[in-house]
């Protein structure tokens, strides 16, 4: 671990010296080529989320569970065009949130803001629990010691290296994560028999290979919307399809998006040899790692090791260096100081990638657990941004209160669902009210937006 | 005589040896509801004053209260066990601890887990639902390409 | 109704090589992208 957090930030260094405008360091010089930019789209994707819910999921859902953790990768497929597009209406772009300030006005943009920064905030925080944990659970780190490692070589290298940094490491940790991921995979295959673990689950646990599981079948498109909603508004998709060279982007997307279909599945079947293997599982979010340790040895566990800090790393640098771009550029340049200087505007943004860090350290220092669970509340929140975006990228007749109250309607109805019905129908029930107020406001009372506007070609109108 | 030892050595088996090793404590409600077929069972234990070997848990599932026709679904030193897959019905589950020495505890009072999954009607609504809103995401972003490129 | 177990089967093993082509195509794409020059 030592050694990896090393090599990142020595990269970080190096690549550092490559990022000397404020452009280069928020958006690698908007010139990033292919390979790089569909490695970074695949590697943020794969979160700790990928590979330690993906087997909880099979353990709980079963095989409708992976595909349905699988259909997230549709997030990456319907955004390849909104990628083309973004780079298209503001070439001169910076982030999501300047899209919903010059799209929809204030009133939009600050909750679209609150929507995102909490997102954003809370992945960062479950990802470095999650990373604690996990050290603990594989090598007996204490959980303090390995939380603090990573996202202090994590805030290392974005820190040196900005967007350069994320994305060249972020090609160097999609790599580890593909070949470790079928690595174990294949390990497990080789030891047990995919027959007889049918059989098993056929026997001990008939539900998860049932095709009509209501509570994994509700799932599918829940999830589904859960991933378009967080890859439709996040910064993190944004300034990447900011930074990738004109003609790239749309490409990169869809490239990664095959990439990381199978990668669900890949790493959550292991969950359902469980019973097969004989092992107890006594706490569902940890049976990826457990069986792989169990399966595999000691081998096994510093592959599963080095697989998921290179998919913790990947994220959490992401998430660092697009949460402190929005803090930067649309509260601290938009609202508090429209006139800073560039020298300026850098060294904030190195404060605010600090500042996120520690915060994010702090809040994880408890290691409360109850607050992984506040993520799920930020499904039916980022699914009712979708449409406010698409239709806002792609519909002049799309307008600002249709944007504000569909934001505001469908987390709240998505919030509802998701205490009444259960969490795997909050975010699919917050796209469908967002989808309904979006679409009527535009009917109703059509907007005739001038996309030149977005590139601030002409001054902003006042709202 | 005989008569005697025989009464002491019952009295020892009931309340000396075997039955005073205690019995686990299932941490779940008596009786517990799930509409996905899967929960945690987690039981808590309690060793004897100066007794420090650990306990392997024998933990039991059984469709019928009276454990007729029981199955061992677990054996060994955890406090918990995530259970998935269920089908629809109920489940009793208990739970004793054995020692190191050869000793068992009683079965513990058993929790009782209905598993009921969500109506087909509602699902089969939901991925309907789902289905139509995916579709328009779909329509709106692809034409939307279309017309502006 | 369950999944046949063929389908589970050819479901795993099909992901596991998608996988492994996908960690292909990422080594092609970056030794192409080096080659023109056209990295970032």
């Amino acid at each position: 671990m030592i050694l990896l957090g090393i090599l990142w930030v020595a990269l970080g260094v190096y690549w550092g010296k490559k990022a000397k405008s404020m452009e280069g360091f928020m958006l690698a010089g908007r010139n990033v080529g292919l390979a790089f930019g569909t490695a970074t789209a695949m590697a943020t994707w794969v979160t700790s989320n990928t590979t330690m819910l993906a087997p909880q999921f099979a353990l709980q859902l079963g095989i409708w569970g992976m595909v349905a953790y699988s259909t997230a990768a549709f997030g990456l497929f319907l955004f390849a065009p909104l990628a083309r597009r973004i780079k298209d209406v503001m070439p001169k772009g910076y982030t999501s949130g300047d899209f919903i300030r010059l799209r929809y006005g204030k009133a939009a943009w600050y909750v679209f803001l609150a929507i995102s920064i909490f997102y954003g905030f809370t992945w960062l925080i479950s990802m470095g629990m999650a990373g604690g944990i996990l050290m603990n659970a594989l090598s007996g780190i204490p959980y303090q010691t390995g939380m603090t490692a990573i996202l202090l070589v994590c805030v290392l290298y974005t820190l040196f290296g900005g967007l350069y940094a994320v994305i060249g490491t972020d090609y160097i940790q999609s790599l580890i994560i593909m070949i470790g991921i079928v690595i174990v995979g294949a390990a497990v295959i080789y030891s047990i028999d995919l027959e007889t673990v049918y059989t098993d689950l056929r026997a001990e646990k008939p539900m998860l290979l049932n095709a009509l599981m209501p509570a994994a079948v509700m799932a599918i498109f829940n999830n589904l919307m859960f991933g378009i909603g967080e890859v439709f508004h996040s910064n993190v998709w944004w300034s990447r399809a900011f930074a990738m060279r004109k003609g790239v982007g749309q490409r990169a997307y869809n490239l990664a998006g095959f990439m990381w279909l199978p990668v669900p599945i890949a790493a959550g079947f292991i969950a359902l040899t469980s019973s097969s293997m004989g092992v107890n599982i006594t706490s569902p979010d940890m049976v990826g790692p457990l069986m792989a340790g169990n399966i595999l040895g000691k081998t096994g566990a510093i592959i599963v090791f080095i697989v998921f800090f290179s998919s913790l790393a990947s994220s959490i640098d992401s998430l660092l260096a697009a949460t402190a771009d929005l803090i930067t550029e649309d509260i601290y340049k938009k609202m508090i100081a429209p006139n800073i200087g560039e020298d300026k505007l850098r060294k904030a943004s190195s404060v605010v990638i600090v500042g996120l860090g520690l915060l994010a350290w702090l809040v994880c220092m408890p290691r409360i657990g109850t607050l992984a669970t506040v993520l799920f509340f930020a499904g039916p929140m980022v699914a009712s941004t979708i449409y406010p975006i698409a239709m806002g990228l792609f519909w002049k007749s799309a307008n600002a209160r249709g944007a504000l109250w569909a934001m505001l309607l469908g987390t709240a109805i998505g919030l509802i669902a998701y205490f009444e019905l259960g969490w795997y129908t909050a975010s699919l029930i917050s796209a469908a009210v967002s989808i309904v107020v979006t679409t009527a406001f535009a009917k109703l009372k059509p907007a005739n937006f001038d996309w030149n506007y977005l590139d601030e070609k002409i001054p902003e109108k006042p709202n | 005589m005989q008569v005697l030892w025989v009464f002491l050595l019952a009295l020892m088996g009931s309340a000396g040896f075997g039955q005073n090793t205690p019995k686990p404590i299932f941490e779940n409600d008596r009786e517990n509801f799930s509409n996905s077929g899967y929960l945690k069972l987690s039981w808590t234990w309690e060793a004897k004053a100066g007794n420090a070997d650990a306990p392997i848990f024998h933990l039991q599932r059984s469709q019928d209260a009276a454990f007729a026709h029981a199955k061992t679904i677990y054996k060994g030193p955890d406090f918990a066990s995530f259970r998935s897959g269920l089908n629809n019905g109920l489940y009793y589950y208990r739970i004793r601890a054995a020692l190191p020495d050869g000793s068992t505890s009683g079965w513990s009072d058993p929790v009782l887990v209905e598993v009921k999954h969500h109506s087909l009607a509602l699902t089969f609504t939901l991925v309907g639902l789902g289905a139509v809103v995916f579709l328009l995401t779909v329509i709106i972003v692809v034409q939307g390409a279309r017309r502006t490129t | 109704m369950f999944f046949p177990q063929p389908f589970f089967k050819i479901l795993i093993l099909t992901a596991l090589l998608m996988m492994s082509a996908g960690a292909i195509t990422l080594v092609g794409m970056l030794v192409k992208d080096i080659q023109t020059k056209r990295l970032w």
